[in-house]
């Protein structure tokens, strides 16, 4: 999902990894635009976490091997880290230090860590910077750790579920925080997520994978323009009446029932599209 | 903030200093002041104890001696092991590693602070831990004695500086805290007991000479006995009994062990190893903590 004219800022070369009996990854090959925002979407066990552990230099592949902005992170875990930040999934924060705390322990870890745009970042969201983290809503403990994040100036930024455990408003504030900055730096963003329709507004790209393997990697429009949702009879090939002309495409069978013929061929939401995929059959995978 | 993150930990081991402080600073004025009470008046029982035995307050010195001497194995182990197993079972080492960058870099931020602050916490019970023994044993210099070696002075904090290595690696290893200062407590218990039960082989034992009047012993190192038999050689006390239970012939009892004045080439021969044996440890340590994922 490399759009022309544009750099590789993650990606990953027939990566396999395995824990014990058990394939997180599977022969994966994928490319994240520099500068884009990506979703990493797919159900739990797909092997999101560990792509992005891989990415991050956490875990170290078995097979392939992952590249982030030109660094193999399992040769360069360090300078990875200088310009990669991660946001990790639950968002932990020392429960019993205070934001302002986490600000000066950051500034301690790192010397070009921004202070000043950690602070102005989460004043503006009304966060008292002597509250514990521990008495902060998911909401405000996720926009501090953003804001951490985003006050190192990362070339490239990695969230691992920042959204699972926050209400809509939370989700909408934080992913407007993330567009902002990422647009505004020109960073590459990958976050995984289950929640499809919260990203959809937000990201440019979008990859999903089940069972350690990719089943889908493109960008958002090109991907809604290049399915649509189709009745499961029309795809069977069954003659019922007149059949309208097939668009081009990739046709989802994502109607179940009985269906009527003058109901229109139209194009998927960003939802029905990531479900499409995954309800498909394991042998039906692209990949495969 | 390294020493907020570890607030409660360094608390508690700041609240045995103090009491080990207290207790061996208060013991040493007793001691001292009976002394000087019995140098002009002699007629309490307590002065009748100096007289006898030459010191006072025996029983509870050796009581305070013998914790104090526990002190760096409960200290090492409190502070080494959630230096890193806390951050990986709060996962906030998810938050913290990929902020620093460079994990040693976070090490050394984070737990070269606590680490030193509990050398130096350990150190005040330490330092007064000597004068105790200075006190109690007067004419006997602390430094140059095996009366009871290793609990008190610098060997506490030598101590405390290997047990916290062997903690810190094993909460690096486990991850978990809990788990992690039940098997730092079982190796220090180890190490305790190695310690104390071999540190008269860091040097040969020498024939001793025989205590002519009462306190002249006090100090030494006695390693083992051997007697003399009739043809002049000397051989184990076991062997002899089994030669002669009776001990009929025996000529001429040995004692073999080391004299005060070599302490503190034992003492150093301790140190250099335990010190070289923590630095072995604490390269693991960071070899495992470079690899480690922070979960």
């Amino acid at each position: 999902m490399i759009h022309p004219g544009f750099r590789i800022g993650l990606g990953a070369e027939n990566l396999t990894k395995s824990y014990r009996r058990t394939t997180a990854l599977s022969d994966l090959n994928v490319a994240v635009s520099e500068g884009t925002i990506t979703a990493l979407v797919g159900p739990n066990g797909a092997g999101k976490s560990t792509l992005i552990k891989c990415w991050l230099g956490f875990e170290r592949p078995d097979h392939g091997h992952v590249t982030v902005l030109g660094l193999n992170p399992a040769l360069e875990p360090v300078a990875v880290l200088r310009r990669v930040a991660y946001v990790a999934q639950g968002t932990p924060l020392y429960s019993d230090l205070t934001v302002n705390d986490h600000l000066t322990l950051a500034h301690g870890l790192r010397s070009d860590f921004d202070d000043d745009h950690a602070r102005g970042r989460i004043g503006n969201l009304g966060i008292a910077l002597d509250t514990l983290a521990g008495r902060l809503s998911g909401g405000q403990q996720a926009q501090v750790a953003l804001a951490i994040a985003l006050a190192t100036h990362p070339s490239a930024l990695i969230l691992d579920e920042p959204l699972a455990s926050l209400d809509p408003l939370a989700r909408r504030e934080f992913l407007d925080v993330l567009v902002e900055s990422a647009r505004q730096e020109g960073q590459t963003v990958v976050l995984s997520s289950h929640i499809v329709s919260d990203v959809e507004h937000a990201c440019d790209g979008l990859i999903i994978l089940r069972s350690g393997r990719i089943l889908l990697a493109s960008g958002v429009i090109e991907a809604l323009e290049r399915h649509y949702v189709a009745p499961r009879h029309l795809r069977e090939g069954r003659e019922i009446g007149h059949l309208p002309p097939l668009p081009a495409g990739d046709p989802l069978s994502l109607y179940e029932g009985p269906v009527t013929l003058d109901e229109p061929l139209r194009r998927p939401s960003l939802d029905e599209l990531v479900l499409g995929y995954l309800a498909k059959k394991p042998e039906s995978d692209p990949t495969r | 903030m390294a020493l907020r993150l570890h607030r409660w930990s360094l608390g508690a081991i700041a609240a045995l200093s103090l009491l080990f402080t207290v207790l061996c600073g208060w013991l040493a004025w007793d001691v001292a002041s009976t002394a000087a009470t019995c140098a002009t008046a002699t007629a309490s029982a307590r002065c009748a104890e100096l007289e006898a035995s030459g010191t006072v307050r025996s029983q509870d010195v050796v009581k305070v001696l013998g914790a104090l001497g526990f002190l760096p194995f409960i200290s090492g182990s409190v502070l080494g092991v959630p230096l890193v197993a806390r951050e990986i079972e709060q996962r906030t080492a998810s938050l913290a590693w990929p902020l620093a960058g460079s994990r040693v870099r976070w090490l050394a931020r984070i737990g070269l602070p606590v680490a030193v602050l509990g050398a130096l916490l350990v150190a005040i019970p330490a330092a007064a831990g000597f004068v105790l023994v200075a006190s109690y044993a007067p004419g006997v210099d602390p430094a140059r004695t095996f009366e009871h070696f290793g609990m008190f002075g610098p060997a506490i904090v030598v101590r405390y500086v290997a047990v916290t290595s062997i903690a810190l690696f094993v909460g690096t290893w486990l991850g978990r805290t809990l788990p992690g200062l039940i098997v730092a407590a079982a190796a220090a218990v180890v190490v305790y007991f190695a310690l104390s039960s071999t540190y008269g082989l860091w040097l040969p034992a020498v024939p001793l000479p025989p205590v002519e009047k009462p306190g002249e012993d006090i100090g030494r190192l006695y390693v083992s006995q051997m007697v003399r038999m009739p043809d002049g050689r000397l051989i184990p006390i076991d062997d002899a009994l089994a030669i002669d239970p009776g001990l009929d012939d025996i000529t001429e009892s040995v004692e073999f062990g080391l004299p005060p004045e070599r302490a503190p080439e034992v003492a150093l021969r301790e140190d250099a190893t335990l010190v070289g044996g923590s630095i072995l440890i604490v390269v693991a340590t960071i070899v495992r903590l470079r690899r480690r994922p922070p979960y």
